[in-house]
This record gives C-alpha cells, structure tokens and sequence, in this order.
C-alpha cells in the first residue's frame, strides 16, 4: 500500500465524474494539438502558394558601377563582366544549410541587341525556373523547347510589330518566337527572353549570369539567415532579401498562427477550469476521508500528494489522447482548410508539447484544490458526515 | 507509569461573542495498559475530550503530555508524526475507506510507512486474523456487517502498533450482540498490554473497562478507582 494505490482507487471509484474530466482536458489538448497542426500546414501551404509568386531574395554581382532598372529593382550593371556570377554560383546557392528552404533559383543573362534597328533589352534565362517563379505569365503560344525559340514581352510586340512564330534576327542568328506575354505591367512587357545558354554563347558571355533571383519558402525560415549563408557561398556577390515582399507574405503567415494562439489559450482556460471544478468537487465530497488520513497521522503533503498524483494520471491520459485525437482529425481537416499538398507527420516535439500543456493545465488547477485539502481541519473533516 | 497526562485542560468553542467550554479545566492520567471508559450525557464534551487526547484539536488551555511529550508544543506536522506512532483511532461510524478492500483499508496507515509492500501485507492479514476477518480481506466495506466494519477499523488502529487506542462510541451503531463482541475484542487487547480511552454512553460497555470517568458539562463528575479486576470478571455476559 502506497499513496499511489489510494489515488488510483480513488480515481477508479470516481470513475464519471473523472471520465468527464479526462474527457474536458482531452477535448481541449486535441483541439489544440488541431489548432497548431492545422495552422502549421495552412501556413505552410499558403508560404508555398506565395513563394511560386515570385522571388524574395535577389543575387547580384558586387559591383559599384553601372547600374540598371530590373523589375523596378536597381541592379548591378552590364560592363562588370569580371565580377559577373557564374553558372557554378547557380550550383553554390542550392548547398547552403537552409537549402531544404531554396524552392526556386531563376538565373539571368541581361545583354542589349539590335532588333529592326532599335536597341531591346535581350534576357537569357531557364524557361522552367522563370516559368515557375513567375506564375502570373500568360504565354500566347507555348513555352520555347529549344535554343532558337524565344518569347517577347507585349510591348516588343506591339512596337516591333512581331507575331507568333515569326523571327527575329538576334546577333545574326535567327529566333523564332515561340510565344508572346500578355501585358504584365512590368519591364517585362519590353523585353526578349531567350535560352540562358544560348544568350550566353550569342552574348560571348560563357557560363555567365548578371543575376539571379531566388524563391525561399520561408514558413518560419529566418531570412536573414538564408541571405547570410548565401553571401558566405558567394563572396563576390551582393545578396539583398527582398524584405517588403517576405515582410508581407511572414504577417499573412503568422496571423494564421495568432489566431491559433488565441483560440488555444481559451480552450485551455475552459479546460483548466473543468479541471478545477472538478477537483475541487471531489475534495469536498471527499472531507471525511481526508479527516481519517489525517486522524491516522497522514500529513498535510501526503494528502497533497493523493490529489496531485490523481492530476497527474488524468493530466497525463489526456495529454496522450488528446495528441493523438488532434493529429487524427487535423490529418483528415488539413485539405478541408486548403492544405491539400502537405503531411501533417507524428512529431514527438507536438507530443511532448501536448503532454507539458495538458499536465501544465490539469495538475495547476488543482493546486488550489489540494492546498485546501491539506489544510482542512481533520476534525471538522471527520464532521463532514 | 502515566502515559496520558492531562492538566487543566480547557477546551471553548466561539459561537458569535458567546463561548462554552466543551472541557472546562479538568486534570486526570492514564497509566500505561489501562483501559479507561469515558462517560456522560450528550454533550458533555467526551468526544472534544477524546480529539484532544488524539492531538487532533487545540485546546484553549491547559496541558495534554503523553509518554512525556507535550503534544500541543509540536507543530501540527509534528503531530501528525505523533498521531502515526501514538495514536490508534476507532470511529463510531467506522470512517471506512469505501474504494478501498478491507485489507489495503488495514494497510492505509502503512501508506506513508517506509517498508517492503510484502511486510505491510503481512502485518495487515495478522490484524484481520486477530480481529477474524481474514477470508475477508478483499471484500469492499460495504460487503460487511456494522460488527464488521468495526473490526476493520479497529484492525486500522492498530497497524502501527500505536500504544494508545482511542475509540470513539465504538458500539454506537450495532446491535447488543455486536457490540458485546466489539467490547470483548477490547477487552482481549488491553489484557495483551494495549492502553485504551473509550468514549461511550452505554453503560454495558462499562463492564469491559477497568476505570472510567464521568463527563458533565465538561468537568469530571467521577473518577473512578482503578479497579483491580474488569468488571466484566464479575458480570457474565452471553456473547
């Protein structure tokens, strides 16, 4: 006989009363446990979403020269081409430590040609990179399959009077336009995308790049860091986030997660004071009881302790159960929230995080149950009846 | 040799600005294997009596020293050490632990006891062997009769092994028969050496006690010589 063994009687005798509460602290840490899993994957999803509407950190060569216009971007210049990134820069940025985060690295060539006697700005880029990063293209026609296709922005078609499947004469070496960008409002309405490689060889630029935006998926990714380990694998490089466009994709995000919080915290309130009620219920029909222990020499941290290892069996159950109704019915809610593409797996982290909640809830509302036990008067207990 | 010393004792309860002495300044002792019999009328103030002796309540005056320890100079956790090691209590309403079988409610002074879970079992079947409910142990309070009931409790006071037992009205709620073989089963322990202070207001009971004292309005009416024999040696009694 031990005082766990009156606590676990106790818990079995009062076995409705204590269903009822296991059952209020279970529904609480699942309903979390929901919460936190489902918002997670909505905001990882939505970062997703975001993250393929275009790039939020851009690589540029070091470079205090001549500067030109890109995307309302102010970059490093043409004539730089001793400092100029390379293709082997490409292959550096995908093997930095957050390169789990890095979902789209687009390189670009920026060059100047002479099309029917008038100067056009001429970018070489890698169709399926540039096709992804920028989601919002429309292409009348199809994406170039090979190096003599090009697209043309919207303006270059109307000023140049081209159309589809027409040709232009680059460098001396004819392009067939493959497809035509609907108006996009940006530069490039005004520009000729053409394959990287040829742009570089058309160019004389080898394995040549001006820069290269990159897309991190940064749900919870910090940044900063990612710009910091980048710069590290390209020293010659100027690496700038994007900040106005991750600030504004991160608030959208963590509202997400506000909320969650919010409705996390009023759960555990009502479940805390189910908790309350409920021990403090039992200690009161439990007094004479408590006079006997104390009558036979029990002292007032033994009668703590039957209460509190009672709050910690039923806080523990259901921090248990409550994990795993949380991560069951948020596996099968996440694509009826949108978060159809990602897995919500078992994380032992959530788990422990449940079972820390749910004790954290259960066994510190019944500090004041217990203190109250222990400090009934053991006659006026053994009077209760 | 006195086990229980009582000097003075005054115990007033507060009701608005009146107060009235449930003991009112009393002093008597209790030698070691004495078996005393506390009487009076209802509300004499017995049971106030025997939660003093049991360091239970505080008393508003006077001094209670058992086997030379001043029990209201401890601390209230101090006490309840005290009460482990001292004191044994019988309850007129047995004070069963209904959750618990009649074994584990032998054993719950043993909960807070530092020793193998083997030993208490052991300790605990030797009480319900003495007390003839061993085939008994693992049934719920309420599978028991009242005599039962009673005999379970007394078995909890004496698991460990205190030298005192204080038995409030223990016969109270059984019927004659039950109760001469409660009294009997007093009767048997104080000849093994057990000092016992019973509360009771049936004068049967007296006959199993070698002493008594009468309780009126809180003083001692009586206190009887320590008589040499039982009056039970002398009065047959058919149980």
């Amino acid at each position: 006989m031990k005082l766990c063994d009156i606590s676990l009687n106790s818990l079995w005798r009062r076995k409705t009363r204590m269903l009822f509460l296991l059952i209020g602290l279970t529904i609480a840490i699942s309903t979390v446990v929901i919460l936190v899993n489902v918002s997670r994957a909505m905001n990882a999803d939505i970062a997703k979403k975001l993250d393929e509407y275009g790039a939020n950190i851009l690589i540029v060569p070091n470079s205090d020269e001549l500067s030109l216009s890109y995307g309302g971007m102010t970059v490093s210049g043409l004539s730089v081409d001793q400092k100029a990134l390379n293709d082997q820069d490409i292959q550096k940025i995908r093997t930095i430590k957050n390169k789990e985060n890095i979902s789209i690295v687009a390189p670009k060539l920026l060059s100047v040609a002479e099309v029917q006697a008038k100067t056009v700005m001429v970018v070489g880029v890698d169709f399926d990179s540039e096709t992804a990063l920028k989601k919002w293209w429309k292409i009348i026609g199809v994406k170039p399959g090979d190096e003599w296709e090009a697209i043309i922005g919207s303006e270059v078609k109307q000023k140049l009077n081209l159309g589809l499947n027409q040709t232009i004469q680059l460098k001396g070496e004819t392009f067939k336009i493959a497809g035509i960008l609907e108006e996009t409002g940006s530069q490039d309405d005004g520009l000729i995308f053409i394959d990287l490689k040829k742009a570089q060889s058309l160019f004389h630029k080898p394995a040549s790049v001006s820069l290269i935006e990159v897309a991190a998926l940064c749900y919870d990714c910090p940044i900063e860091e990612i710009v910091a380990q980048t710069s590290e694998k390209l020293p010659g490089a100027k690496v700038t986030a994007i900040r106005q466009s991750i600030e504004t994709k991160m608030e959208t995000m963590h509202r997400f997660e506000h909320f969650s919080l919010g409705i996390s915290a009023v759960i555990l309130v009502i479940g805390a004071l189910i908790a309350f009620t409920t021990m403090s219920a039992s200690v009161n029909e439990r007094k004479k009881e408590i006079g006997v222990f104390r009558s036979i020499g029990f002292r007032q941290r033994h009668i703590m302790q039957i209460i509190f290892l009672e709050a910690l069996i039923l806080s523990g159950i259901a921090g248990l159960a409550g994990y795993l109704l949380g991560w069951f019915v948020a596996v099968n809610a996440a694509p009826l929230v949108g978060a159809e593409t990602l897995t919500i797996p078992v994380d032992s982290v959530m788990l422990l995080m449940a079972l820390g909640l749910s004790l954290l809830t259960g066994v510190g509302a019944t500090v004041h149950p217990a203190v109250k036990a222990a400090r009934l008067d053991p006659t006026v207990a053994l009077r209760a009846l | 040799m006195n086990l229980i010393y009582v000097e003075n004792l005054i115990k007033e309860y507060h009701s608005g600005e009146e107060s009235v002495a449930a003991v009112d300044n009393i002093s008597f002792s209790i030698d070691l294997g004495e078996f005393v019999a506390v009487v009076g009328p209802s509300g004499s103030g017995k049971s106030t009596l025997l939660t003093v002796l049991g360091g239970l309540t505080h008393p508003t005056g006077g001094q209670v020293v058992i086997d030379e320890i001043d029990v209201y100079a401890l601390t209230a956790e101090q006490r309840a050490d005290f009460r482990k090691e001292y004191i044994g209590f019988v309850f007129q309403s047995f004070h069963l632990i209904p959750y618990l079988n009649v074994l584990e409610n032998v054993m719950i002074p043993l909960a807070v006891v530092d020793a193998p879970g083997a030993e208490k079992t052991e300790i605990a079947l030797g009480l319900l062997e003495k007390v003839s409910l061993a085939d008994k142990a693992r049934r719920l309070p309420d599978e028991l009769s009242g005599g039962e009931q009673e005999r379970v409790a007394i078995a909890r006071a004496l698991v460990n092994n205190p030298p005192i037992i204080l038995a409030d009205e223990p016969t109270g709620n059984l019927d004659s028969t039950t109760s001469h073989s409660i009294m009997a089963l007093f009767r048997h322990l104080n000849e093994e050496g057990q000092s016992i202070v019973m509360v009771t207001h049936n004068p049967e009971n007296l006959t199993y006690a070698g002493r008594f004292i009468t309780l009126r309005d809180g003083k001692i009416a009586q206190n009887s010589e320590a008589l040499k024999q039982p009056l039970i040696e002398r009065i047959p009694i058919n149980n």
